[in-house]
Formats: C-alpha cells, structure tokens, sequence
C-alpha cells in the first residue's frame, strides 16, 4: 500500500514519457489522474491508520544487505500529517498548471518526479533511502525552477541547488558518522534510535549532530542559512514555488524532530535553548525582512521565514527537561507538527494566489496594484481569507498552530515568546498592508480588464482553504493523530 | 616450474589477440579494414570471459610477479568492457581510415599493458605493464597524423609520460635498493625501519609515475591538453583504461609499504588532486578539457579509497564498485559528445529538445559523477566516504563533501545549456554512439539501484 502511495506519481511520470510530446490534453489527463490516485491511496492510509498503534504500514526489504541499508518506508503520526499534505498540495499544483503549455510533458514529469521524492523523503525510515529520496528532491526542484521560472530563474535555481546541496552533503557525512557507529551496522532510524549509539558524546556524537544541523537549518531554512530561499521563491514559477515553501521546507523541521530529536536527544537537550533562539531570530528576521518588501511574492517567501521560525522555536522547546514540563512539550510538539501542516496549506495557497496575479499582470510589485477587489472580487475574498490565516486569525489553522507554539513555549521560555509575539504584531502588519495595496484604494486603470479566478484556480485553490478553515475550527481530527506520535519523540528524552 | 596458463588466460587473449589482428590488418583490403574491429570485440569478449571464468581465484602466478585475484580479475574486466566501449564508439569515427587496421590493435597492446599492471606484483612487471599501456596510447592520440592540435598533444603527452616515468624508474630502483627485491610480495620483510624517509622517496617517485597514468595531482597536467587534441573515443579511452590499472597498481604497491610512509603522502595528494580538478573544471569551454578535469577529481576521490583500502573489510568492493561507475559515467558522457560531435558548451544548446534520450543520457552520467542519488556514483561515494571516516580521515571525507558540491556547478554548466537554451537542430547523431551512451546511463542508474548484487558480487 505504502509502495503504491509513494510510487504511483512516478508511475504516472514513466506513462506520460511513452506520451509523444505535443499530445497536451492527455498528458495532463494522466498528470492530474495519478495526482488524484496518489491523494486518494493517501486518504485510505490515513482512514485505516490509528493513532495509537505507533508506526504502522511499514514495509522492508533488502537493499544493500551487506551495508545494513534497506528499503523501508513506514508512517506514524508524525510524517502522516505531512504526507496528506504533502499529496494535497501536489493535487493543487497540477490542477493549477492545467493550462501549462510550455513544455508540458517535461512539466508534468518533473512534477510527478518530484512528488514522489518528496512523499519518499517523509516515508523513509532508512537514512540511506532517506538521503536518496532528499536529493532526488533537490534535482526535481532545480529543474521546475530553471526552465519553468521567471528572469532570473536560472541563478536562483543554481543557488538553490548547490547550497542546498551543501546542506545535504554534511547531513551525508552525518548519516555516515551515525552509520558507523552502529553495531551491528544499520541505517533503520528506529533502530536507530532505540539503541542510541552516540549517547556517550564525544567528538563524533558533535561532529553527526552538527552535520545533521547544518542540512536541516539550510533546508528549513533557519537564519543565518536562508539567502538561498527568496531568490528560489521569487523566480519559480507559482506552483513550483507552493511545492517549495508548503513541502520542501518541511523537510528541514521534519529532519530536526525526526533525527535530531529522535536519534540524538541528549545532544538535542544540550543545543535546546540555542535553537530557540535560532527560531526567535528567524520569526523576527522573517517578519521584518517581509514588511521591507515592495515585491509580493518575496514578501510571502519571507513571511515562510518567519513561520517556520515558530516552528523551530516549537522544536527547541521539546528538548528541555525541566521535570514539569511534559504538558508544555507535549502542547508545542503538537503545535509545530500542526504548524507544518498549516503552513504548507496557508503558503500553498498564498504562492498559487501571486500565480494568478503573474498569469494576468507579469509583475508581482505591490505599488503597481490597488483597487484589485473591484474588479476581480473572488480573488480578492480568497486572498484575504489566505492573508488571515496567515496572519493567524482565530478560526482559521495558523491561529490553532500557533496558539498551541506559543502557550507551549511560554511556561519554559517566556522570553522566547515574548519577541515572537513580536513576530505576529509585525506579520499582521505586513499581510494587511498587502491586503490594501492590492485590494483596495483606486483602481488602475491598465486593470479594468483584469479577469476573476478561472475554475481550475478554484479549483485548486479550494481545497487548501478548506482545509485551513477545517483546522481552524476543528482540528482534533488531526490533533489525535499528531498527538500519538508525540510520546515517542517526548517518552525517552525524557530526565 | 610450469606456470598454469589458464590463470593468465585474460592475458594470453588479450596480446596474441592484438598480434593476430596487427596481422589481419595487414592483409585486409583496404576497404575491409573495419573488420578488425569485429575481432577486437571477439577478442575483448573472449578476454572478459576468461577473466569471468577464473572469478575466486587468489594466486600469484610467474615466480610471484603477476597476482591473479579479485583485484586485477575485475580491473580486467572492467577495462575489456571499456575497450570494447571504445572499439564502438571508435568505429564509425574511424571508419574508411586508411590505417583503421592498426587503431584496433594500437588498442589491444594497450589495454595488454594495462591488465599487466593491473596485476603486477613486481617492479619491473609494473614498469613493464605501464611502458607497455602508455606506448600504443601515444600513438592513439596523434593516429590523425594530419591534424597539428592531435600531433601536439601526442607530444605533449609523450613528453610528460618520458619525465614521469623517468622519475618511476628512479622511484623504483630506489625501493630495490632498499628492499633487495623487486617482489612486492618479499619487499615488506626486508624493509628497515630506519629508512623511512628514503622510502617515502621511494614511494613519492613512484607515485609519479603513477600519478601520470591514474591522472592525480602531479602527473595530470596532460589530461586536459590531450583530451582537447585527441578524437572522442581515444579521450574516453585514456579516461578509463590507465586510471582504473594505475590505482590497482597503487593499492598492490601501498599493501606493500608501511602505511606511515605513504598514508600522509596520498591524504595530502588527494586532497589537492580533488579540488584542483574542480576549480580548473569552472571555467572550461571546452567539453573534452572539462571531462578531462573532471576526471582528474575523480581520481582524487579513488585515491581516498586506496587510503581506507585495507582498513575497511569492504575495502575491494568500495574500489571496484567506484570504477565500474565512473566507468559508466564516463563513457555515456563522452559518448554523448561523440553521438552530438560537440566540442563546446554551447553545442550542446537544446540537446533536450532534439535528442531527450542523449540528453538524458548526459544528465545521468554527470549527476552520477557529481554523485547524486540514486545513480551509481552516489553509492560508490557513500562507500569511499564511509570507508574514509572509517578510516580516521574525516577531514578528507568533509573536503571530499565539500568538492562535489563545487563539481555540481560546473557539471550544471554542461545540463544547463542543454535544457535551458534552444539550439540549431539538426546535427546527425550516431545512432551506434547513442545506444552506447543510453546503455553507459541505463548502467549507472541500474548499478545504483540494485547495488544489492554488484557490491555482493565483487568480493
């Protein structure tokens, strides 16, 4: 089943390479099929998983058995949050490029292609496969990025490729590191982490766990290691930029709570109060570097900062062992992971939403724009709906997320959240004045034509903010899942 | 003594093959020449089969100069399929040549040299097998005598080999001196302690001769120069061929030594070797003289592998499995400029568009070389990388890290172009060119996948 939920985009991918190119219409039919197959194995997972039962679906074969490596794939209430979204948001991005006429083939590979990397990289439990599936991500994501981008695209493209690569390489020489201090040699991350081979500290324990946070901190990305990131944003073409923000960044935090705080808790506890910092800083840094913003679509590429900045301040606050702090750690686990999930939607429907004013103006600065509400209503209801979330609106999913961050971080950390409460102040602002620069005041008059949301922007916008919505006002459907999970990462690193 | 000849069989096949064919040529009608090739294919087949057949055998054959185990057993193999790679590739190149003869078996008598040194485990065998392999190669590349840029290069290249060798020779006689033998199997016992630096001499020396065959920091300044010169198939040759005999060369003479005198040596060469290879690769233009310092940081990977090598109990396997995939690397990407007969970057403009297999084909023999998943340079990286750190040398695995990220830049120089820009079409392809380059990019991806039965396999 799990094989099935991973690999079927890149069935669809080899179907449409036997497609002669030119043939658009059933290449999309087969994009969008796959796309829909993929969501819909992922629903049945979700519908036949209890939260309960801890890591389920796992399947394990051999690989390179001489080497401990395996093929091993396996959900718990951890990654499958992120995996549903992660299908979602893919659904979303194909339903939107349905009128991608340049190169629609190699378009519709590339995003299937990396699809499944990114489904792979959330459902491996073998750091080798684990490592396989993240790279594979990063040449998906290259190629998306260079030839379906805007000017400029292919700097930023080749930015993002090799810093990020530099990320992935220390985490390699991390997974090494790790690797060889098994025994007997092992790459399986549950066992990993039961057997804790680093537990003794020691230079290589610094070396692994360093390793593993330089590729994370790039990939989420933490500052100082963000530069790659608004370039990368800014210059991908709008599903690709979704894809980005809503899966590709999720890798890094999930990285942080699955191997950092999952394989190397000690040192994790340790390091805790400087990755709270780390995270206050990138709320900060992202919420101010947003307001400076003339250009809409970097604004929303930093305001990724800043909200992934919660989440890591979430990640920092589970490695404190203060002897009452269980309830604290248990509420900021569940709100980072729901933070993820939230985030992805939100900035998912928030990068579709600058597409749509790409593919009708080519030009994304916010002083070109106002009076948008007039003329184009729909588009100006479902942006400020996504504005809202984003800002963190009662109601709405970034509100529940965040809440549950900042109460969690509070009892441990009260300054931590006292400045990135900071960070909320300022995003308001920043959303809000987006809000009436596009919408509201005069209008143009080079926009008196500009048309409303077509059916396949609705289409693919809906489903994100529904689910925003859903979350907002009832997420324990999710919220037991996630909740699950938590002793698992919580229990053993314990005092 | 009677010396089993079924053990030495590759071998055998291999030089008598290379004979008969010098004869065949000399009788062919002209036109018929090509035909010389079909032998050398036979020949080639014939000498892997062998080699095949004697898979698990250990010993040490011609009163101990010449050892027949995993290591040269392999390499052999390894190097007919390169051989027989090149023959293809060679063929519609060289096709109606007047000499087209003599280039197949100028081929053989070089990969003879090179399956000596594979194997040799005698100073004067190991001169023999590189004298051997590197004299047919100067010829290879100046085989278009007409042309002034092939003519420099076979200098160049000859004129380089004369000083590395030279200085081989020296480095050899030394290791005589001390030792008493030429055996490397009773060098070790007779090693003194005491001259530990005249034996690092000794081995420095050597190592430029080797250096000069394997392409690693000393004796690399001809790669990219002789590429340039010389025709695709002979570049693609000399890429593979002498690398892959050279390094089992080193392994068999750094088994001999005492770590101390050679580890630092080869920490520090490797290190040089692997970033000089990259930074030179940035701004290269020219295809032949980028894949040339490409290959020259390849080998500054293989030379962490010959450190690790007797410290990893996978030791053998991490270097045969690197080989088999910069093998096929390698001779997909330099099929591909033979299929597209590009020179330059821009050549290759949208190569995407025209020809999606050869580009593919291109996209996956240099994010292999680069090293990325799940293409077979990947696992051969992650084992040299892991044999390293296991080895104590995690500096050098991180400098190893860093540098393939730098190798992404100049690797995405080469896709880019072919993905992102439009081109002139229709440039004919050959269509032999392109299927091998196809199958060399099947290769590294089915190596890397199933990396279950190749790493089981080799040891």
């Amino acid at each position: 089943m799990l094989h099935w939920a991973v690999f079927s985009p890149a069935a669809g991918m080899l179907l449409i390479l036997l497609v002669p190119r030119g043939h658009t219409r059933l290449i999309r039919k087969l994009a969008f099929l796959s796309a829909t197959l993929t969501l819909a194995l992922w629903i049945r997972i979700f519908s036949d998983f209890s939260p309960s039962a801890g890591v389920q679906f796992l399947s394990r074969l051999p690989w390179i058995p001489q080497l401990g490596i395996r093929y091993e794939l396996g959900v718990d209430g951890l990654s499958l949050p992120l995996l549903m979204m992660t299908a979602l948001i893919f659904w979303c991005a194909i339903v939107f490029s349905w009128r991608e006429e340049k190169q629609s083939k190699d378009y519709f590979i590339w995003f299937l292609f990396l699809e499944s990397a990114c489904l792979g990289v959330f459902a491996a439990l073998d750091l080798f496969l684990f490592y396989v599936f993240w790279d594979l991500t990063l040449v998906g994501m290259y190629f998306i990025i260079a030839r379906w981008g805007h000017t400029g695209a292919r700097a930023a493209a080749l930015q993002f490729f090799i810093y990020t690569l530099v990320g992935s390489l220390a985490m390699l020489l991390a997974i090494i590191g790790l690797y060889l201090s098994t025994h007997p040699l092992s790459m399986d991350m549950l066992e990993i982490a039961q057997a804790r081979p680093l537990r003794a500290g020691g230079w290589l324990a610094q070396a692994v766990f360093w390793g593993f946070f330089i590729g994370f901190a790039i990939k989420t990305p933490l500052v100082p290691m963000h530069t790659w990131l608004p370039p990368a944003h800014t210059d991908a073409p709008a599903p690709g930029s979704a894809i980005l923000a809503a899966v590709l960044l999720k890798m890094g935090t999930y990285g942080f709570l699955r191997i950092l705080l999952g394989i190397l808790p000690d040192l994790f506890h340790r390091y805790a109060p400087l990755i709270v910092a780390l995270g206050v800083v990138s709320v900060l840094y992202g919420a101010l570097a947003a307001l400076a913003q003339q250009d809409f679509k970097r604004m929303v590429a930093y305001s990724s900062i800043n909200h992934m900045g919660y989440v890591i301040m979430a990640i920092g606050v589970l490695g404190t062992s203060a002897p009452d702090a269980g309830e604290a750690r248990t509420l900021a686990f569940n709100g980072a992971v729901l933070q993820m999930v939230s985030h992805g939607l939100v900035t998912g429907a928030l990068f579709l939403l600058t597409g749509v004013l790409w593919t009708r103006a080519a030009r994304y600065d916010l002083d070109g724009f106002g009076g948008l509400a007039r003329v184009a209503p729909q588009f100006a209801a479902l942006s400020s709906l996504a504005f809202f979330a984003a800002l963190g609106l009662p109601g709405l999913s970034g509100f529940v997320a965040e809440f549950q961050i900042f109460v969690g971080t509070f009892g441990l950390y009260p300054w931590a959240a006292a400045f990135a409460l900071l960070g909320i102040v300022i995003t308001a602002g920043v959303f809000l004045r987006a809000l009436q620069r596009l919408f509201l005041g005069p209008l143009h008059d080079q926009w008196s034509g500009f048309r409303d949301l077509e059916i396949r922007e609705w289409l693919a916008l809906l489903p994100l903010l529904f689910f925003v919505i859903l979350l907002g006002i009832w997420p324990g459907w999710l919220l037991a899942v996630i909740n699950a999970a938590a002793p698992a990462f919580l229990g053993p690193s314990g005092p | 003594m009677t010396v089993p000849l079924n053990l030495i069989s590759p071998l055998l096949l291999i030089t008598g093959g290379a004979v008969l064919s010098l004869i065949v040529g000399i009788f062919l009608p002209r036109r018929r020449q090509g035909l010389n090739a079909l032998l050398t294919l036979g020949i080639l087949a014939l000498a892997s089969a062998a080699a095949l057949h004697l898979r698990g055998t250990q010993a040490l054959v011609f009163a101990g100069t010449y050892a027949v185990d995993a290591l040269s057993l392999w390499t052999g193999v390894l190097i007919c399929l390169a051989g027989a790679l090149t023959t293809l590739l060679a063929w519609p190149v060289f096709r109606g040549d007047a000499r087209e003869a003599e280039f197949y078996s100028l081929l053989l008598f070089s990969i003879g040299g090179a399956l000596v040194l594979a194997g040799a485990m005698d100073l004067m065998e190991m001169l023999l097998g590189i004298l051997l392999s590197s004299i047919p190669a100067y010829v290879l590349v100046a085989y278009r005598r007409n042309d002034p840029l092939a003519l420099e290069a076979a200098l160049k290249f000859y004129l380089f080999g004369a000083l590395t060798n030279a200085g081989l020779i020296l480095g050899l006689s030394y290791l005589y001196g001390l030792s008493g033998s030429t055996l490397l199997a009773v060098i070790p016992a007779h090693l003194n302690p005491d001259n530990a630096a005249l034996l690092t001499l000794a081995f420095v020396l050597i190592l430029t001769g080797l250096a000069f065959k394997a392409g690693f920091v000393p004796g690399h300044f001809w790669m990219p120069d002789v590429f340039q010169g010389t025709s695709v198939p002979v570049a693609a040759f000399l890429s593979i061929v002498p690398k892959l005999a050279a390094f089992a060369a080193l392994i068999r003479i750094t088994q001999a030594l005492p770590q101390t005198n050679w580890a630092p040596v080869l920490a520090v060469l490797s290190a040089v070797t692997m970033t000089w290879g990259n930074l030179a690769a940035f701004r290269q233009q020219d295809l032949k003289r980028l894949l040339a310092y490409s290959s020259i940081s390849q080998s500054g990977y293989l030379l962490l592998g010959v450190i690790a090598f007797s410290t990893t109990p996978l030791g053998i396997t991490v270097m045969l499995y690197y080989f088999a995939a910069y093998l096929f690397a390698n001779l997909a990407a330099f099929a591909v400029l033979s299929a597209t007969a590009a020179c330059r970057l821009e050549e290759l403009a949208g190569l995407g568009k025209r020809r999606p297999w050869l580009a593919f084909s291109m996209l996956a023999a240099l994010l292999s070389l680069m090293g990325l998943p799940p293409l077979a340079g990947f696992i051969g990286k992650f084992l040299l990388f892991s044999a390293a750190i296991g080895a104590g040398y995690a500096w050098l695995a991180i400098l190893a890290a860093i540098n393939s990220a730098l190798s992404l830049y100049y690797y995405l120089r080469v896709l880019a172009p072919i993905y992102l820009r439009s081109g002139p079409s229709g440039e004919r392809a050959s269509p032999v060119a392109s299927g091998i380059a196809l199958t060399c990019a099947a290769a590294t991806l089915i190596l890397g996948i199933a990396a279950y039965y190749f790493t089981g396999r080799a040891a």
